[in-house]
């Protein structure tokens, strides 16, 4: 057994046994899901409703995302730390980078699973997606970016934040705040244009764009995040500061004191 | 099991955070095998040299040699066990062990055979499979003593061990610690309790960041002369008691306890009933009163005034 593959199932078994982590990593979004269809587009007719379930599927998908990234990562390093477990893995033989791993291995097969989750509701309640290959498999590398920006987040949080509650409320605050002001919670079109540029420089917001742009439509989306300027830039911004968030957990999360 | 090898040997170590001293150039060597207990108050730096010997701080000054390497390249013969409850609460104690048997390399199939042979020698066979949230304090320290048993432990560093833990658990720990210390594996453990550290084959007494008094409990206590001890369980306890039995303590305060008093007296005998008479005197009624034998902590608070929680004589 690897390093690696210890900590994998060690954190994930500890994500799915966490009722209030899965309650606002998975069912929140659903809950979310529901409302929307039930309150704010049950009067629409069902060709205008589609698209904006579809979308909102979408979003609820990278708000998962979001706070498994932004809230649950932090609060597990955090929870390491507090416990005293940061201080046992430093005085044994575990390689840095594999934990780091682990971890990250974890929370992708999570976010993985809640996306499964949210897009079978979503697609219950009427989203229709265009689901053609080439969209479905640049979906799933978009997806791969906003989980590794939504991390990358989360470890700079998980490492500078000392405390568990500490971590999670910073995390939530966070994920709620760039989620409102990015426009997960609603259509680009509706974002007043300050917003809008936010939600273009915002890695999740703008893997999120892609997202609705390549199984929605470009109509919902509201631009076209795939254009080559738009497109270097998600993939840069979510890579690179993903590695910067990496080094910053590597350097100082495992730091001698 | 002592050997001549020395097994852990700190130089001149010291610690600064701020502009606070908190280790003052320790030195200390543990031989292979000896069960090496490190007593004193809270804050006197015994949590900072056990975490500097298992890697986990960094030292100002000075070093560390972990049978002549140095500590990062001796992590896989070290197990340290941090004051506080590091296992994992969502998972059983079996899946706990089996992250650690991972972590140091084992193949899924010697992981399952390793483990459970640990389970057993820990006596937490039966609980192998319920969740750590619902064990006790002692079940869930011993489980963590269980991750220094894998067979590449040579050095086992406990950090405060019993805190925290009821008195059945902290009873069922130190025998099973007992057991462990027959080998040749060198123990080392802080304790503020004067009881646990007498389990010790050597005791080291740390204050302010140094270490005071060393040597073999009985030898600690004979060194400094305490022979003869009145312990006094009385129905209050204020300064004019303590004043009035400070002329049997050789003019000083006596060490306050949880019950009442310990008196460091030329004649416990002899001293007894004058105690009697001048508490009663004073309106203190006596509960108890025998003569004691001396004990670690009485080997502290002569050498420091202090107690082990941390207070000064009254």
């Amino acid at each position: 057994m690897s390093q690696i593959s210890a900590t994998f199932v060690r954190v994930m078994k500890e994500l799915l046994r966490d009722k209030v982590l899965i309650f606002w990593s998975v069912v929140f979004p659903i809950i979310w899901l529901l409302m929307a269809s039930f309150v704010f587009l049950s009067s629409a007719p069902e060709d205008e409703a589609a698209p904006l379930k579809a979308a909102f599927t979408v979003s609820m998908i990278t708000y998962a995302i979001i706070i498994a990234g932004i809230v649950d990562l932090p609060g597990n390093i955090a929870s390491d730390r507090s416990r005293g477990m940061l201080s046992k893995l430093r005085s044994m033989p575990v390689k840095q980078l594999d934990d780091f791993l682990g971890r990250i291995f974890a929370f992708l097969v999570f976010s993985t699973i809640a996306i499964i989750l949210v897009l079978i509701i979503g697609t219950l309640l009427g989203a229709r997606f265009s689901m053609d290959m080439v969209s479905v498999l640049q979906s799933a590398a978009f997806i791969v970016l906003a989980i590794l920006a939504s991390c990358r987040i989360g470890l700079i949080i998980g490492t500078v934040i000392k405390g568990e509650q500490g971590a999670v409320y910073t995390g939530i605050a966070i994920a709620l705040i760039t989620s409102f002001a990015a426009g997960i919670f609603s259509l680009y079109s509706q974002l007043p244009s300050p917003l809008q540029f936010f939600s273009r420089i915002y890695p999740i917001s703008s893997a999120n764009s892609s997202l609705i742009f390549l199984l929605v439509g470009e109509d919902t989306a509201g631009y076209n995040p795939l254009l080559v300027g738009q497109l270097a830039y998600t993939i840069f911004s979510s890579l690179v500061l993903y590695i910067v968030g990496l080094a910053i957990y590597v350097k100082f999360s495992w730091r001698k004191e | 099991m002592d050997s001549n090898k020395d097994a852990i040997r700190v130089n001149n170590l010291t610690r600064e955070y701020n502009d606070t001293t908190v280790l003052a150039g320790v030195n200390l060597i543990i031989r292979e095998g000896e069960f090496y207990a490190l007593m004193g108050p809270n804050g006197s730096g015994k949590t900072t040299l056990t975490s500097i010997i298992a890697c986990v701080r960094r030292p100002s000054s000075g070093n560390v040699e972990i049978y002549g390497k140095s500590p990062d390249k001796a992590k896989d013969i070290i197990a340290y066990i941090p004051q506080d409850n590091f296992s994992s609460p969502y998972l059983t104690g079996r899946e706990n062990l089996t992250y650690f048997a991972g972590l140091l390399g084992y193949s899924k199939k010697e992981a399952r055979k390793i483990v459970t042979e640990i389970l057993e020698r820990i006596e937490l066979i039966k609980d192998a499979d319920k969740r750590v949230s619902t064990y006790s304090g002692g079940m869930r320290k011993r489980l963590e003593i269980g991750t220094a048993l894998f067979p590449s432990t040579r050095i086992l560093i406990l950090d405060e061990p019993t805190t925290g833990v009821d008195p059945t658990g902290r009873r069922e720990f130190l025998g099973m610690l007992n057991e462990m210390c027959k080998g040749d594996l060198t123990v080392l453990m802080t304790t503020h309790i004067g009881t646990d550290a007498e389990m010790a084959t050597r005791v080291g007494l740390m204050d302010k960041g140094r270490i005071i008094a060393e040597g073999q409990p009985e030898e600690l206590k004979s060194k400094i002369g305490l022979l003869s001890i009145v312990s006094v369980k009385t129905a209050i306890k204020n300064k004019k008691i303590a004043d009035a039995l400070a002329q049997f303590n050789g003019g000083k305060l006596p060490l306050e306890t949880d019950r009442g008093y310990r008196i460091y007296s030329k004649d416990a005998t002899k001293a007894t009933p004058d105690i009697v008479r001048i508490l009663e005197g004073l309106g203190c009624k006596v509960i108890k009163i025998e003569a004691a034998n001396p004990t670690l902590e009485d080997v502290f608070f002569k050498l420091t005034e202090k107690t082990l929680l941390g207070g000064e004589a009254r």
